[in-house]
């Protein structure tokens, strides 16, 4: 192995974990290298295995993202909580559900070509209200037992209570915060800025690339394990209903 | 046959007229709409026809002419100056950026492309064409935008006479304009064919971002690109060459007959501007040439990659939601997220405290030129005040000394407290002036005027210097620890007793 390699290799894998971007436009002799020299991509591939780090090239530019339950570069709830401004489990599920539903605003299938190049606040505002509402609606023939802590109608009934901006808040000076609709929407925006998955631009939302190379290339790649974790959720479900009609 | 004709006018060519067509469809719905929803239609009478054509004039210009990208404090700003000189707003008015939000959100359309849904009888089947005016684009984390290819199109649409190229057009109206010595109309001509030329970049970086996306897609439109682009550009170059010629026969004829002067200006103008557009004119082969090695490899990982699955978003959520678990959310926001570094303090570092060297970290102050000048730094002005403060409480304590053989401290009190504002005895500098005088037990201000020992004897020496008759003055302090004096009922200090000594 050539020790020249393996130091590019390594600089590569220190810029993109502290965040820095590798492409033809930032730090391109370190890309070159990747392109061009085999023994960097595998040694750099190999670091990122065991260190269970996803790369993904999108547009000449490497971005890299935690595996499946990386417990040292991934994010525990609590950890998320606080980086968004957020107290409790629901609220931060209701934010998770937020980035769902501007992922899809932007994208409805991974390979779909996002049409939408920016959102505002009130754009998705509407949208979470729609499918929350979808939600109530559907669960009322579902959910028999009381509200649950972790149900999406618990979600619903959160997001129902918020009102659409807080008292004295003025649309232009709007604060993020979790009183409100709006407040919440920007505390989670705020956060997508912070992970380099948002711009703004006048009250305008913008995708970056780092966002377009995640969805374009990781739910793909997980599809088997996306799909085997929500059915065994649902069959969890099944069952726990067919003991509580047992009974 | 004539069947056959209509027919084919009819169904086959009725996709290419819709394509056609897409670019006129915002522009008319703009008009439409209005302005007549913003703000119960304060500004209904804005005519947003004209905004628009303004709007894209100003983008063709920077970005075609100038190379520039438009951000929106520049689209802004040219709004306010557009409200201000076309409909007489005031500039307090104008500076409305609200109004300047919800215009340009409307050229946007609001983030999506205006879409035109419409039956294709060939395939018997709906479709839709999608259009945008304004493209945007994201760099060093800034937003910038651009005009789309569509939109150049249609604001040349709107004047001038569309042929198979424009450039071919506009290369024959110059021919025209030169022969007829028209130097200025050939200027403004050769505007147009770099408009044009603008155009078709702005065209190609649109298939190049398609490739990208759409392999298929964007493969068709390259396709398509490249028919037009061949058809013309042989005939397009030769024009090009028979104009150059004319033009340096222009300017060889100043040269040779002498003339100057503003004719002369506007043929060496002209002469400049066309070798400028015939540079663009092949610029724009080249990128295309790069255009089409970049499509050739889309189709080659398009292959590779066909058969790969893609997820279906939509379908994802509504399993989790069926599933009733948000927390199944988790699995598709943490992806998204950057890698979490978890910062700790290297115990090494600790060394650094030892070679720390401020000076090398610490900024230079920048120096300004100007003249050097006294300056007082603020212990100086303290010392002064000090000084003064001192001459006057030690003036009250000599000259009672010099009536009497002895004074307390309490009676010393009394007096400044007659002599001076009551807050006398409140003051700082008083209590410092019996703290440096029980420095010593006893004072000869003879030796004291000649040689100062401390900082008080200093101030008395000046004293003394500034004022005779003290001389052979002498005096010892004696404290009384017993007698305790109470100053303004909150401060207490031991009584003192100076006595004037005889030797």
């Amino acid at each position: 192995m050539d020790h020249r390699n393996l130091d590019k290799a390594m600089e590569i894998f220190a810029c993109l974990i502290t965040g820095e971007t590798v492409g033809k436009e930032n730090h391109r002799d370190l890309y070159d290298a990747y392109s061009s020299q085999a023994e960097v991509y595998d040694i750099l591939d190999a670091v990122l295995k065991k260190s269970n780090l996803r790369l993904y090239e999108y547009r000449n530019t490497l971005y890299v993202t935690a595996g499946d339950e990386n417990r040292v570069f991934g994010y525990t709830n609590d950890e998320l909580k606080k980086a968004i401004g957020l107290r409790l489990n629901r609220e931060l599920f209701l934010a998770y559900l937020i980035i769902y539903d501007v992922m899809t605003l932007f994208y409805e299938t991974t390979s779909g070509e996002a049409a939408l190049t920016y959102v505002k606040t009130d754009m998705v505002i509407e949208s979470t209200t729609s499918l929350l509402s979808g939600v109530m609606a559907r669960l009322e023939s579902i959910v028999q037992n009381d509200i649950e802590e972790n149900s999406f109608r618990t979600l619903a009934l959160l997001w129902d209570e918020l009102p659409l901006m807080a008292e004295n808040d003025d649309i232009s000076t709007l604060k993020a915060a979790r009183g409100s609709k709006t407040g919440f929407i920007k505390l989670v925006f705020n956060f997508l800025i912070s992970q380099d998955l948002f711009v703004e631009s006048a009250g305008k939302y913008y995708i970056t690339d780092r966002m377009r190379a995640l969805i374009e290339n990781y739910y793909d790649s997980c599809k088997g394990r996306l799909y085997e974790v929500i059915e065994q959720s649902r069959r969890g479900n099944t069952e726990e209903d067919e003991m509580n009609a047992a009974y | 046959m004539d069947n056959y004709i209509l027919m084919n006018d009819m169904v086959q060519a009725h996709e290419e007229r819709m394509m056609h067509l897409k670019r006129y469809y915002p522009f008319f719905k703009l008009m439409d709409s209005g302005l007549s929803q913003y703000r119960d239609g304060a500004y209904e009478r804005l005519d947003m026809s004209y905004i628009v054509l303004a709007v894209l004039r100003f983008f063709i210009e920077a970005n075609h002419f100038h190379d520039q990208p438009v951000y929106y404090e520049d689209y802004r700003k040219f709004m306010q100056s557009l409200l201000v000189r076309d409909f007489d707003f005031s500039e307090e008015v104008a500076d409305d950026d609200g109004l300047y939000q919800y215009i340009f959100d409307k050229l946007c359309n609001e983030g999506r492309p205006f879409e035109i849904n419409y039956y294709d009888p060939a395939d018997h089947q709906q479709k839709t064409l999608r259009v945008r005016l304004i493209e945007s684009e994201l760099k060093d984390q800034k937003v910038f935008y651009r005009i789309s290819s569509d939109a150049v199109a249609f604001y040349l649409d709107t004047k001038e006479v569309r042929e198979e190229s424009h450039i071919s057009v506009a290369q024959l109206l110059l021919e025209k304009m030169i022969k007829a010595q028209n130097f200025k109309g050939g200027l403004e001509v050769i505007g147009r064919i770099n408009m044009e030329v603008g155009r078709l970049m702005e065209e190609r970086h649109e298939i190049q971002t398609l490739l990208n996306r759409h392999v298929t897609e964007g493969l068709k439109a390259l396709e398509n690109y490249h028919d037009r682009l061949m058809k013309w550009f042989s005939e397009e170059q030769r024009l090009f060459a028979s104009n150059m010629a004319l033009s340096a026969r222009a300017v060889q004829k100043i040269e040779s007959d002498r003339i100057t002067g503003e004719a002369a200006e506007e043929v060496h103008r002209l002469d400049t501007a066309l070798k400028n557009a015939m540079k663009r004119h092949e610029e724009l082969m080249h990128a295309y040439m790069q255009m089409q090695k970049a499509g050739d490899e889309a189709l080659a990982k398009a292959k590779r990659t066909r058969f790969r699955p893609s997820v279906d978003l939509m379908d994802v959520g509504q399993r989790m939601i069926e599933a009733d678990n948000p927390e199944l959310l988790t699995h598709l926001v943490w992806p998204l997220l950057a890698p979490k570094i978890r910062k700790t303090f290297p115990v090494s570092r600790v060394d650094d405290l030892l070679i720390y060297k401020p000076e090398e970290s610490a900024a230079g102050e920048p120096v300004e030129k100007g003249r050097e000048q006294m300056y007082v730094y603020e212990d100086e002005v303290a010392e002064a005040r000090m000084k003064d403060n001192f001459g006057y409480l030690l003036r009250v304590l000599l000259d009672k000394l010099k009536q009497k053989k002895e004074v307390t401290l309490a009676q010393l009190n009394d007096l400044y407290a007659m002599k001076f504002p009551d807050q006398v005895l409140e003051n700082g500098d008083y209590y410092a002036f019996l703290v440096h005088l029980s420095q010593k037990e006893q004072y000869d201000l003879d030796t004291i005027k000649e040689h100062p020992d401390t900082f008080l004897e200093e101030t008395m020496s000046e004293f003394l210097k500034a004022n005779p008759g003290y001389e052979g003055l002498r005096f010892r302090l004696n404290y009384l620890p017993d007698e305790t004096i109470s100053i303004l009922e909150r401060f207490e200090m031991s009584n003192i007793r100076f006595e004037r000594t005889e030797e």
